[in-house]
């Protein structure tokens, strides 16, 4: 862009839609890409769960997917089962929960929320998309390699996945793997530094942080989070590469591998990498979940047309959570061996950290009480993610409960337990944004009526799929198991799992209404108003179409909080961020089509890709 | 134990064979349709017994089973006629030791390890050759049972045009649903447009089915409880500890269902008594500090009882085993369990990793003559490596005369393996596996001149495929894996432990109950308590369990007399089952190097 034209900078399609530095088309890369890998790994799971309840079945489906080397006879191969449960694990937490939700609503929400032109840098937010862009294809690449995908669980653990002799999918996927995470973690880092940036330097005027929306305090603690934990995780990936491609010994320690024999590496310890892991591991969980949080906050306030209840009491209970969940990773592993002593205390800060979150969700119901609420999409996801959050947080007390842990790890309570409280929950929060600013991002409404289709059909699912799981893991039935023939104690539970699946087809089902609503909406969805729901915040105030800079004229000022709703001084009830104490409410409207070009100094001035890369390493332009 | 034949000497094996060729007559004379094995020549070329398959089925679930099966393929191929497609003689040896099939260039072995992404099967050494052969007869004829229910109602046959077609029905019942579907909805809001008011006031519809949505699964989740609730393991733990955990998990219950309850119904009822209505205006509410501070302080309460609860049971579970708990060794692989008893001293002996041999010593375990076998094992190891390496250039010219000939998989596993020679992997691997050897080798050889872990306990221990303990007995169960992290899981006793390489792990718990009281019980008599692998450690990780017996002291010292140590064999041997063997190791002078293998 360049200032010389006066005007509307034409530019080329390559950087308005691909190498953008615009965070709103950035926030829409993110969410599409994000979309897309949700669209594999749902669909993952529904292949693989059709082995879990029809196990000696054979679906054509599967063979014409995979081939005869992965689903012989349409049968899935019991390593490549593992390898898609993998994939989806790996899917799900980084690809869609960190990335697609993170990355989507910080980037979209963030400069328009704090009043800022765009982010603090918005090349490194490019390349933050474009790291993950990356990391995503090396991800999905692996699943076409000889030996199959990466196959150890989503946490993959060594030595499992450090001998590459160990499973077939620990060869080449497994490098893969590592890979992509590498990438990925670059990604969040570049990502989260911009985001932490933003909230503390480019806040408008009047925007104290005591004034900044529920959102924006999510936001930018998970990008604390992420940045002090990824790069643990990186530590860890590296090391974990070193003991698989030169030799040294991290986490490998007195191994006689079949067919190959007694290993030279020793003094290695595989609990050091579960350590690393679930370092990063378990702020991950908040990392994925404190997002939604914040957009539920939002949500549930604008649609209750209520302030939300305890505004200090959430920011405290946020910032609770943050310090805590990095204090409780050893939960995870009370029965590797570690030491009682310390199991102790990771038992006891894992139950600490149930108090904030009792706070948070006591705070949404008050809000929800004596409210109006309006049933907008976006309104019933973020109650869905309440109900889920509650299920799926009470189930954690039992397993923060070492003696019960004994009982419960890597049983399906652990599987419902975290798909509830970080699966579902997130991916509600996710869709509870997508729908509520749906109007923000694309200047067009989705269709309210498939909406609703949409979220019932999907908040059955959710409780008919990971509901009876608890049952399953109360009775000790072990997760990621191929089938279930082991014992015979197992037999009652192949009609449930045929019920799980028949439910995660039909959730499955659900996002097809959603993907047809949120891609023909783009085209064809109905103009929007330009605040829709009534909302204080000011990315209300911003003009329906998207121009750089955010908004035409100066950034407003802000005057108050972001939830003054249904005040009693008040006839509307609402009064957005910007409106002066004593000023009237009065809405302002930018006219859609009116080109405008930002007069300000944020926006680089060169967003051609090329031509940056050039300057950077010395070419001059011609 | 697995199987009867294997502790006889060869000629009562013999004598068992023949009556069952007499057994068979009969059977084919009088009861054509009973127990008959559907062939009648088996490619092994012994005589086809019922109990020969039968052996050979006990073989094969011990063995085989957690990564073959009959009919399909699992981690392994399926192995229903498989003596039809390779000679009983190939697969004795493969069976045997595939890895040394493998490395002497045999294409048949390499092409397998290839076309199972190079990961290879596990060595049986220790199956004879007629073991073997049953496990093959076995594969030949199927299970018996299957035979015997020939003539009653057989499972209907899946007729997989028909699953194809109704997969495809499906798909496009699914496909219309949901056209018709986004017909209607865009019907209503064309009505709803054009008439200028919503046709289905929607948001008291939310509301509403917000408030069904909580009765109907309030009612699902409690009819559930009512169906599923007896298969929790909530109460009548089979360990002493287990009763505190189940306490602990009812306490928990309790508290986390009140709360349950309560925030759901407030959650959705508000949703429904709040739903916006005309003319009302929501209340201005932001905060109220008493209100939080009553619901930070009660859940902390909560939290603070739980916890205290929870580290009680948790200190009780870990506290130090008293001196003189009994010991077994847990040993972990992919993909089976094995138990080490430490024998009539009461003392387990030393094991490392180095000294496994999966020939000779599967566990490791330090016994010096045992460790100079291993020595001599590796240097014939490394000249046999050496071969293979020279042999590199012989073989890819073999490779490469035989290709032409070739087809389809066949010729895609030589073209596979012409490039690994060529590319010089072939030989890096080789070389690397020298060192490895080396490296095995001088640690033996350090060890064994420090000796200090080549101790007498270990003379006397006893290996195992079943574990066996005493009720009312504490018991310490010490893990040791081979390869990867394996996890303990004892649902039964609620006892969960890692199986960590490198890393002794261990749990001591009290056995309360018997197999066999647990099975009255249950009202199961097939009940067993077993241990299964739950921490994922490869392809077969499902298939990965132990079976544990509980007995009273009495069956216990019964079963304990008719073990023999391991890796000793006293000059009266081959005993008869009858013949006491306690197995003191001090009694036990002459040692001869000589070793039984079971």
């Amino acid at each position: 862009m360049s200032n010389d034209h006066g005007h509307h900078h034409k530019q080329s399609f390559i950087s308005k839609y691909v190498f953008s530095m615009d965070h709103k088309m950035i926030s829409k890369q993110f969410l599409i890409t994000g979309i897309v890998m949700g669209v594999i790994g749902v669909a993952m799971s529904i292949l693989f769960r059709l082995q879990l309840a029809w196990p000696d079945t054979s679906f054509p489906i599967l063979n014409w997917l995979f081939g005869d080397k992965w689903a012989p006879d349409g049968r899935l191969d019991s390593g490549f089962y593992m390898g898609l449960v993998t994939i989806h694990g790996t899917i799900m937490v980084f690809y869609v929960l960190t990335a697609g939700l993170s990355g989507t609503f910080s980037n979209l929400l963030i400069p328009l929320q704090v009043g800022a032109r765009d982010m603090a840098s918005p090349f490194m937010n490019m390349l933050s998309y474009w790291f993950f862009f990356l990391s995503s294809v090396v991800l999905m690449s692996s699943m076409f390699v000889e030996t199959g995908p990466a196959s150890g669980g989503w946490t993959v653990y060594p030595p499992l996945s450090a001998l590459a002799k160990a499973m077939p999918g620990s060869g080449t996927g497994m490098t893969l793997w590592l890979i992509a995470i590498i990438l990925f973690i670059v990604s969040a880092l570049l990502g989260g530094i911009n985001y932490i940036a933003t909230v503390l330097n480019m806040r408008t005027k009047g925007m104290s942080m005591n004034r900044l929306p529920l959102t924006i305090w999510a936001f930018l603690l998970t990008a604390i989070l992420g940045l002090l934990s990824f790069p643990v995780l990186l530590g860890g990936g590296l090391l974990l590469m070193f003991d698989r491609l030169a030799g040294t010994s991290f986490y490998l320690s007195d191994i006689y591998l079949s067919g190959i024999g007694a290993l030279e590496q020793s003094g290695g310890s595989p609990i050091l990498y579960q350590h690393l892991f679930w370092f990063l591991g378990h702020p991950e969980v908040y990392i994925i979940i404190m997002p939604a949080l914040g957009i539920t906050s939002e949500v549930i306030a604008v649609n209750s047309r209520k302030p939300i209840f305890g505004y200090t009491a959430m920011i405290i209970s946020l910032i609770g959570i943050s310090v805590l969940s990095f204090l409780v990773w050893g939960h995870h592993m009370f029965i590797t061996g570690m030491s009682p002593l310390l199991g102790t205390l990771f038992l006891i800060m894992t139950l600490i950290i149930a108090v904030p979150s009792a706070v948070k969700t006591f705070n949404y119901l008050a809000t929800l009480w004596r409210g109006s609420i309006r049933f907008t999409n976006g309104m019933m996801f973020a109650i869905g993610l309440v109900s889920l959050f509650i299920t799926g947080g009470l189930t954690g007390i039992f397993l923060g409960n070492a003696a019960l842990d004994i009982s419960l790890h890597d049983t399906y309570f652990v599987v419902a337990h975290f798909h509830l409280v970080m699966g579902s929950s997130a991916i509600f929060g996710m869709m509870a944004g997508i729908y509520h600013w749906y109007p923000r991002m694309f200047g067009r409404m989705m269709n309210k009526t498939l909406g609703y289709v949409h979220f019932w059909l999907t908040f059955l699912a959710a409780y008919m799929v990971f509901f009876p799981m608890h049952f399953q893991g109360l009775a000790g039935v072990p997760r990621r198991y191929y089938t279930f023939d082991i014992l015979p104690e197992f037999a009652p539970w192949l009609d449930v799992n045929v019920f799980i699946t028949l439910a995660a087809i039909l959730g499955g089902i659900a996002q097809l209404v959603f993907l047809y609503n949120f891609f023909s909406s783009i085209f064809f969805g109905e103009k929007s108003v330009q605040n829709p729901w009534g909302a204080n915040t000011l990315e209300w105030t911003a003009p329906v179409e998207h121009i750089h800079g955010n908004w035409p004229g100066e950034i407003p000022t802000v005057y108050r909080w972001p939830y003054d709703y249904s005040r009693p001084d008040s006839d509307s009830d609402f009064i957005p961020q910007n409106v002066p104490d004593e000023g009237a409410v009065e809405e302002v409207h930018y006219a859609p089509q009116t080109p405008s070009a930002p007069e300000h100094e944020d926006v680089p001035e060169r967003v051609m890709f090329l031509g940056l890369l050039k300057n950077w390493f010395g070419f001059k332009n011609a | 134990m697995v199987n009867s034949i294997t502790f006889l000497p060869k000629r009562m094996q013999i004598r068992f064979v023949k009556p069952s060729i007499i057994t068979l007559l009969f059977a084919c004379l009088f009861t054509v349709s009973f127990a008959e094995p559907s062939i009648k020549t088996s490619a092994t070329g012994m005589p086809v017994s019922e109990e020969t398959i039968k052996a050979g089925e006990t073989l094969f679930k011990a063995k085989c089973s957690a990564c073959h099966a009959l009919d399909r393929r699992v981690t392994g191929p399926a192995l229903k006629g498989v003596t039809e497609r390779r000679e009983v003689d190939w697969l004795i040896k493969w069976i045997n030791n595939n890895a040394d099939l493998r490395q002497s260039g045999d294409a048949d072995a390499v092409a397998i390890f290839n076309e199972y992404n190079g990961v290879s099967m596990n060595l049986f050494p220790d199956l004879t050759e007629e073991q073997i052969k049953s496990i093959l007869m076995y594969t030949e004829n199927g299970p018996l049972g299957e035979v015997k229910t020939e003539g009653g109602p057989a499972p209907a046959p899946v007729d997989e045009g028909l699953l194809n077609k109704t997969n495809w029905l499906l798909l496009l019942l699914s496909l219309i649903v949901f056209i018709v579907v986004v017909i209607i909805v865009k019907t209503l809001d064309l009505v709803g447009k054009l008439t200028g008011r919503e046709v289905i006031p929607w948001n008291n519809v939310n509301a509403t089915l917000m408030l069904f949505f909580l009765i109907i699964g309030m009612s699902a989740g409690l009819y559930e409880l009512s169906i599923h609730g007896k298969y929790t393991l909530l109460s009548n733990a089979s360990s002493e500890h287990g009763a505190s955990i189940d306490r602990m998990m009812k306490i928990t219950f309790i508290f986390t269902g009140i709360v349950f309850f309560v925030t759901q119904i407030a959650l959705f009822y508000f949703a429904f008594r709040y739903r916006q209505k005309k003319g009302v205006k929501a209340l201005y509410y932001p905060e109220n500090d008493k209100l939080e501070l009553l619901w930070t302080i009660i859940p902390a309460i909560v939290l603070t009882v739980l916890v205290l609860g929870g580290l009680n049971a948790w200190r009780g579970i870990n506290k130090a085993p008293e001196a003189g708990t009994a010991q077994i060794e847990v040993f972990a692989h992919q993909f089976a369990w094995k138990v080490r008893y430490p024998g009539a001293d009461g003392k387990l002996g030393n094991a490392n990793y180095n000294l496994i041999s999966e020939t000779s010593n599967p566990l490791g375990v330090a016994i010096d003559f045992k460790a100079e076998e291993i020595l001599k094992e590796l240097e014939t190891d490394l000249v046999k490596f050496q071969q293979a390496i020279d042999n590199l250039p012989r073989d890819l010219g073999r490779l490469k005369g035989t290709l032409g000939g070739l087809v389809g998989k066949e010729k895609a596993a030589h073209i596979k393996q012409i490039a690994f020679i060529e590319s010089g992997d072939a030989e890096a691997e080789l070389r690397l596996q020298i060192r490895r050897r080396h490296t095995q080798i001088k640690r033996i050889k350090t060890a064994l001149e420090a000796k200090a872990i080549f101790t007498k306990d270990a003379l006397d221990d006893i290996v195992g495929e079943e574990i066996h303990i005493v009720v009312n007995k504490p018991i310490t169960f010490k893990f040791r894996s081979r390869d990867v992290i394996h996890s303990a899981l004892m649902k039964e006793f609620r006892a969960q432990m890692n199986v960590v390489p490198g890393i002794p792990t261990q749990f001591t718990f009290k056995p309360i109950k018997t197999t066999a009281q647990r099975r009255a019980e249950l009202n199961d008599p097939n009940f067993d308590y077993h241990i299964i692998c739950n921490k994922i450690c490869g392809a077969s990780h499902f298939n990965m369990k132990i079976k544990i017996v509980v007995e009273d002291q009495d069956s216990y010292d019964k079963w304990m007399r008719d073990q023999k140590p391991t890796f000793l064999v006293q000059e009266e041997a081959p005993a008869p089952a009858e013949t006491e063997s306690t197995g003191g190791s001090d009694e036990i002078t002459e040692i001869t190097p000589t070793i039984v293998t079971k």
